[in-house]
């Protein structure tokens, strides 16, 4: 099995080491692949550079940033609106006319845009979750993982995009 | 040990707890890719919330044993893996006390909101026949 190791040994390489490791290297020993610290240093770097924040972006940039990012906001969401799900779900019980106050808020065209933002986000959180899961257990993948992060993008459009408009439609049909 | 993630959790060393979240996450994540996308899509491209109540909850929605399994098991997976994900999220950025303290109220609310969705779908009464 790759390792990706120059070596085939299984340690955790330098990320700098060679070109195909620069900056961005998946193969960061105890450092977070997708965080600084990592093959730029403080002392590489030029003096001019931009204030914090946006060196902070220009520093770890790449898909596999946004890939961590995006997938961290989705989950802290989708995490949010559980706590919102269950306890609405504990009301058909509890109180079963407030509950239905609810759905109707979950019916009405504001209600509709929340639930497509949703949907896309437990849609990249499924879909890149399940890249992690990949290259966690088949590490050799992790050398493509751009272009399975592209990939998850293409089922993302594909199926994305037919749900919203079945989630949408009904704002201007005016079923609801 | 090699840590070839990208853009997840390096795995833990050892055989510890840290270990056993970072496997427990992966696998309550396999789960919800089926349980979780499954839900959403019943709940919105099979039925839409415009023609759903509690009455239709408890008339078809939770009519079966079955279906209660389900969404019971959902709402074991999705607290285990998003209170443990957002357990990460804490350890990542805060520290010392104040870490100990909202991880702990972090718990806390997990358990409840386990709680409180197996009450719902539990005692939630049967259609009558």
């Amino acid at each position: 099995m790759r390792t990706g190791s120059p070596d085939g040994a299984r340690e955790p390489i330098s990320p700098c080491r060679h070109a195909f490791a620069a900056a961005r290297s998946p193969y960061n020993a105890g450092v977070h692949p997708d965080q600084p610290g990592t093959c730029e240093s403080a002392a590489t770097r030029p003096a001019t550079e931009a204030s914090l924040p946006v060196r902070y972006l220009q520093y770890r940039g790449g898909e596999g940033m946004l890939a961590w990012a995006f997938h961290r906001i989705s989950g802290v969401a989708i995490w949010a609106f559980v706590l919102l799900h269950v306890l609405d779900i504990w009301l058909v019980g509890a109180n079963p006319s407030l509950y239905d106050d609810v759905l109707k808020l979950y019916a009405s065209p504001a209600g509709r845009v929340g639930e497509t933002l949703l949907g896309a986000a437990l849609l990249y959180h499924a879909l890149n979750g399940l890249r992690i899961i990949v290259m966690d257990f088949w590490p050799a993948m992790t050398v493509f993982h751009k272009q399975l992060w592209y990939g998850i993008w293409v089922v993302f459009v594909v199926v994305g995009l037919p749900g919203a408009y079945i989630i949408l439609r009904p704002i201007w049909a005016g079923v609801s | 040990m090699a840590l070839y993630t990208r853009s997840g959790r390096p795995r833990p060393h050892g055989s510890g707890f840290e270990l056993a979240v970072w496997y427990l996450m992966r696998l309550s994540g396999l789960a919800l890719f089926v349980l979780a996308l499954g839900h959403f899509s019943i709940m919105h491209f099979i039925f839409d919330p415009a023609t759903q109540s509690a009455q239709w909850i408890i008339d078809d929605r939770w009519g079966s044993v079955l279906w209660r399994t389900v969404d019971w098991l959902l709402l074991t997976m999705v607290v285990l893996h998003a209170f443990l994900g957002v357990r990460t999220v804490l350890q990542d950025y805060v520290h010392g006390g104040a870490r100990t303290a909202l991880t702990l109220l972090l718990y806390l609310v997990g358990i409840a909101l386990a709680l409180m969705g197996t009450m719902a779908v539990m005692t939630l009464p049967f259609p009558v026949e």
